[in-house]
């Protein structure tokens, strides 16, 4: 009972909910409030009820954590509770101030009235989560606002302001001040209007009057089925509502039901509600003693003022951080400062900034040729050249120019951070910040912990990633950390599937059917070819990588980097980026295919998916084994935001728990023993044999 | 000639249509058959000024007659268009020559002395009929087997025409253009004015400067949505292909649309009387088969076959509305039956205007006679391709 605290207004009781700090509707609460409706129904000193927040907030929907759990239905469930509200015999007024989102708004449309203040805002996000709103919201928010507003506020998902619906029956009225006044007001004129034998109203008596149902339900579900593809949610909402309108309110009722049921247990819910927890997760560090606080970041430094450098800078010119942007040379600085320039100008453009903010973040930036000008800030980061004898150089100089307690963060995406920090005489203060390009639009940060990185440094770079928008996922040190060294083997076996009979087109076509944003060569053509032709003629050079990559190279030879030299994989035309086959890379493969002398084989468009997604996942696992990666939600997050993984399968290490870890290992194994493959990379992970025969997951479910 | 004998002539005395709205995102994308066919037979009554209870007999073409468009949907536009009780209705289906046979129906069922009035005409909602259609057992088993070409796409048609006749993507491409530059030309000459009547409906779209939102607002459509005023052959050039390593593209083929139109057909005895003032006369109407595969190249028998029944040559014809399916059937059927290019679709067609399968008869009727009327010529044609292998022709004596 501790989750409602009940008290009276002369004749009104007031519910207040009493769950911090958004009063999400968990079992408690709703045990709570059915007891608090039942003493006021019964106790004959009461007419009438008002149902208020608290925290300023009135409810922010259903609890999450009871998702799937059994909890999630335990009596009184959130359908149960609303038809008790609407069957009372006295008035109830839901007094709304804050947020009434998802369940919160669906137990105020059961309610008898609706009062809220003006700064309220309302919503069903449910689907964001893969899910209709499954507490009668499909039915009653059509009889109360019509169909065509109930369709868009559900497929929105987004609060909106009570104002948009101020004018309809939604609301009975919408407040400046003094909302509990307002709600005891007009429930004791409701009682009384029940005295004087005058119905109840409520929204399952509202009849829906929409002329146009079919053709308007059909409108939405055709634009639904392009707008959102593979979420099947929308097309359910629309469904839902549809029916409710044609049938009946009860009919209507058990459809959403019905639903809501199918939808929780499909793998596009199942997979956003993973991806909901996993990016919460993401923020949290083990091990990390509790007393640690985060360093203040008054002032940043970038050093190196190319596309990652002034990229980075941005990001926190946006939050409002100072940053002072260093490079040795004029000529470069200037480019850089003009590059950030025109990214401000192409957003003044779309109506995406104004003049003033434009003014006052390039106001932030400070341009400086020499590193006296940087002692005093309070972080810096490098991204010049990828190349560890120049990183010495800036590490050496930052360890001597830079006052102390200042975070000396490297930007590298390849080179061993423990390295860099061993150039200085405070490995404590040093971090890896591994943003992605263009970064100032990708929302991943790699946070490389190394070996010597102090707790604190740790907590500031989490902290300071939720301040400049970035979703940050810790690694720790390893080659390529957690996002790059998985695509490696994803690229391997991209090539390795040319070398075996698969075209360049099939392989991308068929991945982005699976639902990637682009496949593994259109993706090289976009980020280009040199970048991973210059790492491979330096590790054949110090011998790292025996094993010549023959047509790539060989493409690079040509000069095909991709669609900045109008060539790569793919032929590409000016001003379209369109990839067309290309003939003289079919040739080149074609070549190198005769070279090698081995047969050739026809490979599905399900194979090509397995070996790439399952690359990924074995590597994935080892990462995990070698506590790399926090968390096997940590990985499927870096590929969600930063490689272009279909969000809808949840990343790669859930897809394969969805597939079942059992199935997953013996697709492995089935490639290990294909002709010519990496028979020892295709051993499945120990941690992946492990769980399968315990019949669990990464992220430590049944599976 | 025969029908001289009988001593009866049918006669053409109004036609109205709705102008042609784009398909799922145009101003008819909710708006059901009844309502769009109801709106024009209501006008060409009015504008014919014959008494409604006169009408023996409502007949319209629809090419996929149900759902939205079903239940016999000329029965239903009938009484929408506040016709008593006492009028019946007849849908009639041959796909896309559904409008041109409605109107034959009504000629030759004057000519058989079974009536004096009637309304001939044609519908078609793709936006509500084409995504909901039953395909339940759709295709028959030995058909499939031994003349699968029964069952291929339109589009698949034109690509065939288009690889076996050797009609390349430029030609298609500077034809379709060349729709669109005669389409604006007529429009601005105000050259469908009189065939037009417009209509107040409510429509949904999806406004994307508000993320997505979904709206319904009532509009006037006044003008077809799918002329585009400023067409280059250079600038459709660039369009993508509808099939991959294919010739037929969104610039030389029929636009999907959706919209209704109507014509009273009367003796002409029974028009002198009440003072309808013909606009044509109905002088013959033939179809013929060709290879399900190449549907397209149709007119080029069924053309032939009109003309020889009612004894007229192919140079007394003066005006040709072949419709625009698809750039590549038209340039073959000119090209095997010689029709003069500017003669030929001198309005544009259905490239530009659109092309509602089963109201298109309809149209081309009404504008050829308006046209042919402009230009002072004697006999016109409108002749059409039709899924499944077919070739319908009408011929009309303007009046």
């Amino acid at each position: 009972m501790t989750k409602v605290d009940y008290s009276s207004r002369g004749r009104i009781a007031v519910i207040a909910f009493q769950s911090p700090p958004v009063n999400s509707l968990g079992f408690a609460l709703r045990q709570g409030l059915l007891a608090a409706l039942e003493r006021a129904e019964q106790d004959p000193a009461i007419d009438g009820v008002v149902l208020t927040g608290s925290n300023a907030t009135f409810s922010a929907g259903a609890d999450i954590r009871e998702f799937g759990s059994t909890e999630m239905l335990r009596g009184p469930s959130l359908p149960t509770l609303n038809s008790c509200l609407e069957g009372m015999s006295k008035p109830v007024v839901a007094a709304i101030e804050g947020m009434a989102l998802g369940g919160g708004l669906e137990l105020a449309l059961s309610c008898h009235h609706r009062v809220a203040l003006t700064s309220a805002k309302v919503g069903l996000p449910e689907v964001k989560l893969g899910l209709l709103p499954g507490a009668g919201g499909t039915q009653r928010l059509p009889r109360l606002i019509g169909i065509e507003g109930a369709i868009n506020v559900m497929l929105a998902g987004e609060p909106l302001a009570v104002g948009l619906f101020a004018k309809s029956p939604l609301f009975d009225q919408v407040v400046e001040s003094d909302l509990l006044g307002a709600a005891a007001g007009l429930a004791e004129a409701s009682a009384a209007a029940v005295k004087s034998g005058k119905p109840l109203p409520r929204a399952r008596d509202l009849r829906v009057r929409e002329p146009d149902l079919q053709a308007l339900c059909q409108f939405a579900r055709n634009t639904a089925k392009t707008a959102f593809k593979e979420y099947p949610a929308p097309l359910a909402i629309i469904d839902a509502v549809q029916f409710g309108a044609e049938k009946s309110f009860d009919a209507g009722l058990l459809e959403e039901r019905r639903l809501f049921e199918q939808l929780m247990n499909g793998s596009v819910s199942k997979a956003l509600r993973h991806v909901f927890f996993a990016e919460r997760a993401a923020s949290r560090i083990d091990g990390m003693p509790t007393e640690t606080k985060a360093r203040e970041i008054r002032q940043v430094a970038v050093i190196g003022a190319g596309t990652m450098g002034t990229g980075i800078a941005i990001n926190f010119l946006n939050a409002g951080i100072p940053v002072r942007l260093l490079e040795v040379g004029k000529e470069a600085l200037d480019r850089g400062v003009a590059r950030i320039r025109e990214v401000y100008e192409g957003q003044l453009k779309k109506g995406k900034l104004d003049a003033a903010k434009l003014a006052a973040r390039m106001d932030l930036l400070k341009p400086v040729l020499e590193y006296p000008a940087i002692a005093d800030v309070d972080l810096v980061i490098e991204a010049v050249f990828e190349e560890m004898s120049v990183k010495e150089k800036v590490f050496r100089t930052l360890d001597t120019t830079i006052r102390q307690g200042a975070i000396l963060a490297t930007n590298t995406s390849t080179l061993d951070v423990d390295q860099i920090a061993a150039f200085t005489a405070r490995p404590q203060d040093v971090i890896g910040l591994h943003f992605f390009s263009p970064a100032n639009v990708m929302r991943l940060l790699e946070v490389v912990r190394g070996a010597k990185t102090s707790p604190d440094v740790l907590a500031t770079a989490m902290a300071l990633s939720k301040k400049i928008k970035k979703t940050a996922v810790v690694s720790g040190v390893c080659d390529g950390f957690i996002g790059n060294r998985m695509i490696h083997r994803y690229s391997a076996q991209a090539m390795q599937m040319v070398d075996e009979g698969a075209s360049p087109e099939q392989i991308d076509r068929a991945v982005e059917k699976f639902g990637f944003a682009m496949g593994p060569f259109r993706m090289g053509d976009l980020a280009g070819n040199d970048i991973g032709w210059l790492i491979r003629k330096r590790k054949y050079a110090d011998g790292s990588l025996t094993e010549r990559q023959v047509i790539a190279d060989k493409i690079c030879e040509l000069g095909r980097f991709g669609q900045k030299t109008g060539a790569g994989w793919y032929d590409y035309k000016k001003g379209d980026r369109t990839a067309y086959p290309s003939t003289v890379v079919a040739g080149v493969i074609d070549e190198a295919r005769k070279a090698a002398g081995r047969p050739l084989r026809k490979i599905d468009d399900r194979e090509i998916v397995d070996r790439l997604v399952f690359a990924l996942v074995n590597e994935g696992a080892r990462i995990l084994e070698e506590k790399i990666a926090q968390r096997a939600s940590d990985i499927d997050v870096v590929y969600l935001m930063g490689y272009g993984f279909p969000v809808w399968r949840g990343g790669p290490m859930h897809y394969a728990e969805s597939q079942t870890l059992y199935e997953v290992a013996r697709r492995m194994r089935a490639f290990a023993a294909l002709p010519g493959a990496d028979a020892k990379f295709w051993q499945p992970a120990a941690l992946i044999e492990k769980l399968a025969s315990e019949v669990r997951s990464f992220n430590g479910g049944a599976a | 000639m025969s029908r001289a004998t009988s001593g009866r002539e049918a006669v053409i005395v109004s036609t109205a249509r709705t102008p042609l709205a784009k398909s799922w995102k145009g101003a008819l994308n909710m708006t059901h058959g009844a309502t769009m066919g109801g709106h024009v037979i209501k006008a060409a009554v009015e504008r014919a000024g014959v008494d409604p209870a006169s009408i023996d007999d409502v007949i319209m073409g629809c090419g996929n007659p149900e759902g939205a468009t079903g239940l016999n949907v000329a029965r239903q536009a009938a009484l929408r268009a506040g016709l008593p009780v006492t009028v019946p209705g007849l849908t009639v289906a041959r796909f896309c020559s559904s409008g041109l046979q409605a109107i034959a129906l009504a000629a030759q069922r004057v000519l058989a002395d079974e009536g004096d009035v009637y309304v001939a005409g044609g519908l078609e909602s793709i936006s509500c009929v084409q995504g909901e259609a039953n395909r339940h057992m759709q295709t028959e088993g030995w058909l499939l087997k031994n003349k699968p070409s029964v069952y291929h796409n339109m589009l698949q048609t034109a690509e065939t025409v288009a690889a076996r006749y050797g009609i390349s993507r430029d030609r298609q491409d500077e034809y379709g253009a060349r729709s669109q530059q005669r389409a604006c030309a007529a429009r601005a000459a105000g050259y469908f004015d009189a065939e037009i009547v417009p209509i107040t409906v409510r429509m949904a779209g999806v406004d994307q400067a508000a993320g997505g939102k979904l709206y319904t607002r009532e509009v006037t459509l006044a003008e077809d949505e799918g002329l585009r005023e400023g067409t280059t052959v250079e600038a459709i050039a660039r369009i993508k292909s509808a099939t991959p390593g294919g010739s037929v593209a969104a610039g030389n083929a029929s636009q999907f649309s959706d919209g209704a139109g109507a014509c009273v057909v009367m003796s002409a005895a029974e028009a002198a009387r009440v003072g309808a003032k013909p606009l044509g006369i109905f002088r013959g109407f033939a179809v013929a088969g060709c290879e399900p595969d190449e549907m397209g190249i149709g007119p080029v028998f069924a053309v032939p076959k009109v003309l020889k029944r009612a004894g007229v040559k192919l140079d007394d014809v003066g005006l040709w509305e072949l419709n625009e399916a698809f750039a590549v059937q038209v340039l073959y059927c000119r090209d095997k039956l010689g029709l003069p290019d500017d003669r030929l679709n001198i309005d544009g067609g259905a490239i530009a205007i659109g092309h509602p399968y089963g109201m298109s008869g309809q149209r081309l009727v009404g504008h050829a006679l308006i046209a042919g009327k402009r230009l002072g010529v004697k006999y016109v044609v409108t002749t059409m391709c039709v899924a499944g292998g077919i070739g319908a022709a009408g011929l009309f004596e303007v009046v």
